[in-house]
């Protein structure tokens, strides 16, 4: 919220401090000033009035001007605004002038071959915002008053304008200072600064004539003030303009201006009637109408139930703390109003207008929190401040309907507890100086905060304001009574971290996508969960709907963007948990294209299914689960190449898929896989216990076939392990050869054989032998050149 | 012969050795060279075969005589030959020269996305002080997200525009805070509990700044005698380990539901340490984290009793961590995955 300075000093006595005194003490008590400005600014300034205004030849608009500027002499300005004339009071900028909202210094020179020795402002050019100024101020030179002193050069003091803008952060806790009165209060108890307290008036004094009812709980309370035989002032005092356009409020009328610059010092939002267009002086707040409403500016919205909205005796006249309805506000002939200080409920009148996009002063004030019981308090003060915008009015009733009894709640408070839970040794002479600041009654352990402080309700609250009063370093930073414990990763967190770094070493890249995704990429690729994924009901755009069930969808864009920006050899890889309907997963996705360049820097080979496979079953080794723990096959995935791309499961249950992605998912070849880590990590892999190897050397025998395209890999290797060979210690492949002439593909396949012994010669033979003979009986193989 | 007619023959010999080893520039010249002066027709085998004819009293100087010769031919032949050997191995090492300015095998390393480098530094640090990882579905319902965490029904931060909604009952958590209350309530009212939360969270954040999706590790300590003095040594250890023993940490206070009191930590800037420049606007000091003691509604929300427990919570931003450590200039770049940002972080 934006607040004067100037008018903050003339509520509470800020003359012994520093302006960054008092920023810096708000700053570290827990309001923060996140920028600070002058309002306006120019030096060399001074008061003038134009002698004489002539045309000047060969221009369409300027004018000559000789301007009397008292001890500065009268001075010749070429002047271009419209509103220049003999007789006018202007601003003068002299020579040297700096003006900071143009970024220039005047200086003396000649327009049009004529001489001008300074320039005639307006307020936009002295560094006023624009949007807070009439048409006619923006439009022209600034007017002023025909009383104004000539020759005066401290002309910021005479415009009100020498005024600093804080921009003040104020937290939710403390809806109480969003409103001039409420931070004058906390700055008088922040540095014991006096504060100016305001004069009261009988309210009882008053005829209650207005008929108010509440249909709702929504509305606990509703005050009407009625004001009549008015006689506004020509013009809001220009004092007062001044610290509306300071706090970032339009001046637009003295009624209008009455009710905001109320607003402003008290915090409860003010709406006006015209009475003569009630005169059945009654109002009456309802949650449930159904129905079109008319703002004062024409626009027609729908209302539903749960708006809250004001009625007179008969039809809906304001939406409440919103906006006022076509007919019923005030208006340049208004001459009796009633002036509504409510308290309605901040969610409903938040929730309306978001719904309808609309927004006012004094909806954005009701929709946070606000104090019921200051209400009194915004009555007195818009009585104090009648005077200030009218010169003639008398206050014809007021009625109070109020369902909301105040009874003063008491806070049990220890020192000791305090000093407990903060690990500090504040006193109790220093605390007590904090409740006397903040007006907190202290009676033996109980405390009483007062009427404006709704936040203060248990011993913390108090503890916040003795830490926020006082330097934060009051309390020295220790690990003193801080409980030790057996700070660790799970098991699971163990091997995910392990994971990750293995992969890394691998030369994968870690990548971290979006959660939510859009529609196509949840429906094209799925891996474990053909279920509706979770939708958001208020996404921000269509891309960002859907709560992803996998990661390939992921993987499968970001490899296509990189491809896009001429990445091309990607290794990638991500860990996320997923959110299904029927749980939370923790899936780990692999991405490769491109090229490998590991092996042979100068003949990169492009990445293929093996790439996947390697790594997968590496992984899967890392987790202890056995090659003979986990079954491969052809994938039935219709997002991925039927030939090219694997399911493995565990006994029934699919724990990952991986391979090309089908060519009309992506005609670029990705290689891409998925893998349920969580459920891996849940299995129990084997324990590493130590077995003793053999003494002897292995054997090694290469043999090679002529494979047909029926038998694989895997089926060798299954013949041989079954063969009964007891002397077999292990079976890998050496060579994979295609006779592209004679289209025969051989296999070599390598035979180691061992022994708690020396094996003999014969021995050897009779084992090779009996391996080549079961490959022959079982799947028909020939061994190269036999064929 | 007599013994100046040997004499002589030796002398001879020697100097036509002398002259013949000059020509040898191989292996087979040198077995030449051997044949001729240490073989079977050698000179000194020859003179060894004539040393019956020799008389008695000169037997043992001409012996002395011959076999010295047999050493001196042994001897500039066995240099020769370490010769020859010589110049074959400098061929050899030649031949086995590589331009060692050509690129190496390498096996390029990949890179940690650095939202998770600083994920995991920042949990190596609380595993160091005792703590322990707790993690938690995004999927998140409502009570858990907001009304333990003392934001009842109504508070403007449930509106709509701030979380995203999956039904009347379950969000997006738009804070990690939800994985605390779920702790909480495993623990059933009783401490210590000494945890971290690291994770994924959402908000429907329009500004040009903000993600919706985006980083947290919130932190929770709950014990009989857990301070705020407890925190504040926490936080101050923690952003000098990330930022540098250097930087000046200090505590402004502030305002979250679930704290209280509460406060915010800034550093101090490390583009101009701490005089003002653009980067901290001009205030010397960085915005970094919240915090505060757990408010005791939130332990009794949660079923901890607040008369006898007490404790502290934090929340810092892993993105607005990673972006002031790694001078990273847009949060984007973390969802986009560029390899290029990616593969700047090889070394974390």
């Amino acid at each position: 919220m934006l607040f004067s300075y100037s008018l903050l000093s003339r509520l509470v006595d800020l003359s012994s401090f520093k302006l960054q005194e008092v920023i810096d003490r708000l700053t570290f008590s827990g309001f923060e000033v996140e920028d600070h400005h002058p309002l306006a600014s120019a030096s060399k300034l001074v008061i003038g009035q134009i002698l004489s205004c002539e045309p000047v030849e060969g221009s369409d608009h300027l004018h000559a001007l000789k301007v009397d500027c008292g001890n500065e002499g009268v001075l010749d300005i070429v002047c271009g605004a419209k509103n220049a004339r003999t007789g006018l009071k202007v601003i003068v900028a002299l020579p040297g002038c700096v003006l900071n909202s143009l970024g220039i210094t005047i200086k003396k020179g000649h327009i049009c071959g004529k001489e001008s020795n300074g320039m005639c402002c307006s307020l936009v050019e002295l560094g006023l915002d624009k949007s807070l100024l009439s048409e006619k101020e923006v439009s022209g030179i600034h007017e002023l008053e025909a009383d104004a002193p000539v020759g005066c050069t401290e002309v910021l003091d005479y415009l009100h304008l020498n005024d600093e803008v804080l921009d003040v952060n104020v937290l939710p806790n403390r809806p109480d200072c969003l409103s001039y009165i409420g931070l004058a209060r906390e700055l008088s108890a922040l540095l014991g600064a006096h504060f100016n307290e305001y004069s009261r008036v009988d309210l009882q004094q008053f005829p209650s004539k207005f008929i108010l009812k509440s249909h709702t709980d929504k509305c606990p309370r509703l005050d009407f003030l009625g004001i009549e035989k008015i006689k506004t002032k020509a013009e809001t005092p220009s004092v007062i303009k001044a610290y509306l356009i300071a706090s970032g409020i339009r001046s637009v009328s003295p009624i209008v201006d009455l009710g905001n610059f109320s607003m402003l010092l008290t915090g409860q939002p003010l709406n006006m009637y015209d009475a003569k267009r009630n005169p059945s002086l009654t109002y009456q707040v309802y949650d449930d109408y159904e129905g079109p409403f008319t703002f004062f500016d024409g626009k027609t919205v729908q209302l539903q139930a749960k708006d809250l909205v004001v009625f007179d005796d008969k039809k809906a006249i304001c939406l409440a703390g919103i906006m006022a309805g076509q007919n019923e506000s005030i208006s340049d002939d208004t001459v009796s109003i009633a002036i509504e200080a409510a308290s309605f409920y901040h969610a409903n009148i938040r929730h309306t207008a978001i719904r309808l996009g609309v927004s006012s002063f004094s909806q954005q004030l009701f929709g946070k929190s606000r104090n019921p019981y200051m209400i009194d308090e915004a009555i007195q003060i818009t009585i104090a401040l009648l005077p200030v915008f009218f010169d003639e009015y008398k206050i014809f009733s007021y009625t109070s309907l109020n369902t909301l009894a105040h009874t003063e709640k008491a806070i049990e408070f220890s020192l000791d507890k305090m000093n407990h839970r903060l690990g500090s040794s504040y006193t109790t002479k220093q605390v007590d100086e904090v409740l006397k600041r903040y007006r907190i009654k202290k009676e033996g352990s109980l405390l009483y905060p007062p009427i404006d402080r709704v936040d203060l309700k248990e011993q913390c609250d108090i503890e916040e304001e003795v830490f926020r009063f006082y330097d934060a370093e009051m309390i020295k930073p220790s690990l003193e009574h801080s409980p030790i414990t057996h700070g660790k990763l799970s098991d699971e967190q163990k091997y995910k971290r392990r994971i990750r770094e293995f992969l890394v070493s691998e030369g994968y890249d870690e990548i971290l996508s979006f959660t939510l995704i859009d529609e196509k990429m949840d429906r094209d690729i799925r891996i474990f969960s053909h279920a509706p994924s979770y939708r958001i009901i208020n996404p921000m755009t269509r891309d960002h709907e859907y709560v992803r069930s996998d990661l390939v969808s992921s993987m499968k864009s970001t490899l296509e963007y990189n491809i896009v920006h001429k990445q091309t050899d990607l290794k990638l890889f991500e860990i996320s948990h997923v959110d299904l309907t029927s749980g939370h997963e923790l899936y780990l996705s692999l991405g490769l294209s491109g090229n490998c360049y590991s092996t042979d820097l100068l003949n990169p080979r492009p990445y293929n299914f093996f790439d996947l496979k390697g790594i997968i079953t590496d992984l899967l080794s890392m987790l202890g689960i056995n090659e003979s723990r986990y079954q491969i096959a052809y994938s039935k995935n219709p997002a991925f190449h039927p030939l090219n791309s694997a399911d493995i499961y565990i006994g029934k249950t699919l724990v990952g898929t991986f391979g090309r992605l089908h060519p009309t998912i992506s005609k670029t070849p990705l290689f891409v896989g998925e893998l349920n880590l969580g459920y891996l990590l849940s299995l129990k892999g084997s324990k590493t216990k130590f077995i003793s190897y053999s003494q002897y050397p292995t054997v090694r025998r290469d043999l090679s076939f002529a494979l047909s395209s029926t038998v694989t890999y895997q089926d060798i290797l299954n013949v041989i392990r079954k063969s009964g060979v007891a002397n077999l210690q292990d079976v890998k492949l050496f060579d994979l050869f295609n006779d592209k002439d004679n289209d025969i593909t051989y296999i070599g396949i390598s035979i180691f054989l061992g022994k708690n012994g020396t094996l003999k010669e014969e021995e050897i033979n009779v084992d090779i032998n009996k391996i080549i003979d079961t490959l022959k009986d079982k799947l028909g193989l020939k061994l190269r050149g036999e064929e | 012969m007599d013994i100046k007619e040997i004499q002589l023959a030796i002398d001879n010999e020697l100097k036509v050795c002398r002259e013949d080893i000059l020509n040898v520039a191989d292996q087979s010249s040198l077995n030449d060279f051997k044949g001729l002066h240490l073989g079977k027709k050698s000179l000194c085998s020859s003179l060894f075969s004539k040393m019956r004819d020799v008389p008695s009293e000169s037997k043992q100087l001409v012996g002395k005589m011959v076999v010295d010769l047999r050493q001196k031919i042994t001897d500039i032949f066995n240099a020769k030959e370490n010769e020859l050997k010589q110049v074959a191995l400098e061929k050899q090492l030649q031949k086995d020269k590589v331009d060692i300015s050509l690129p190496g095998y390498s096996h390029k390393l990949g890179s940690k996305h650095p939202f998770y480098a600083v994920v995991d530094d920042i949990t190596d640090f609380f595993i160091g002080l005792g703590y322990e990882v707790a993690d938690g579905p995004e999927v998140e319902t409502d009570y858990n997200n907001f009304e333990m965490m003392n934001i009842p029904k109504d508070h403007p931060s449930r509106d709509m525009q701030d979380s995203f909604s999956i039904t009347d009952e379950l969000v997006l958590r738009s804070h990690t805070s939800a994985v605390q209350a779920r702790v909480m309530a495993k623990c059933k009212g009783v401490g210590p509990i000494k945890i971290i939360c690291p994770g994924k969270v959402y908000r429907r954040d329009n500004d040009a700044t903000h993600s919706h999706q985006f980083g947290q590790i919130e932190g929770l300590v709950i014990s009989e005698s857990a301070t705020f003095a407890n925190l504040l040594e926490t936080l101050t250890l923690l952003l000098k380990h990330l930022f540098g023993e250097k930087r000046k940490v200090r505590f402004r206070p502030s305002y979250f539901p679930f704290t209280e009191p509460s406060i915010e930590a800034d550093i101090s800037c490390f583009e101009c340490g701490g005089k003002g420049c653009k980067f901290c606007k001009n205030t010397g000091y960085i915005e970094i984290l919240g915090a505060g003691m757990v408010h005791p509604n939130v332990l009794r929300l949660n079923g901890f009793d607040d008369t006898k427990y007490q404790g502290f919570a934090f929340g810092i931003g892993i993105d607005r961590v990673a972006m002031l450590k790694y001078n990273i200039d847009d949060i984007k770049r973390f969802y986009t995955n560029d390899v290029r940002f990616i593969s700047e972080f090889f070394k974390e």
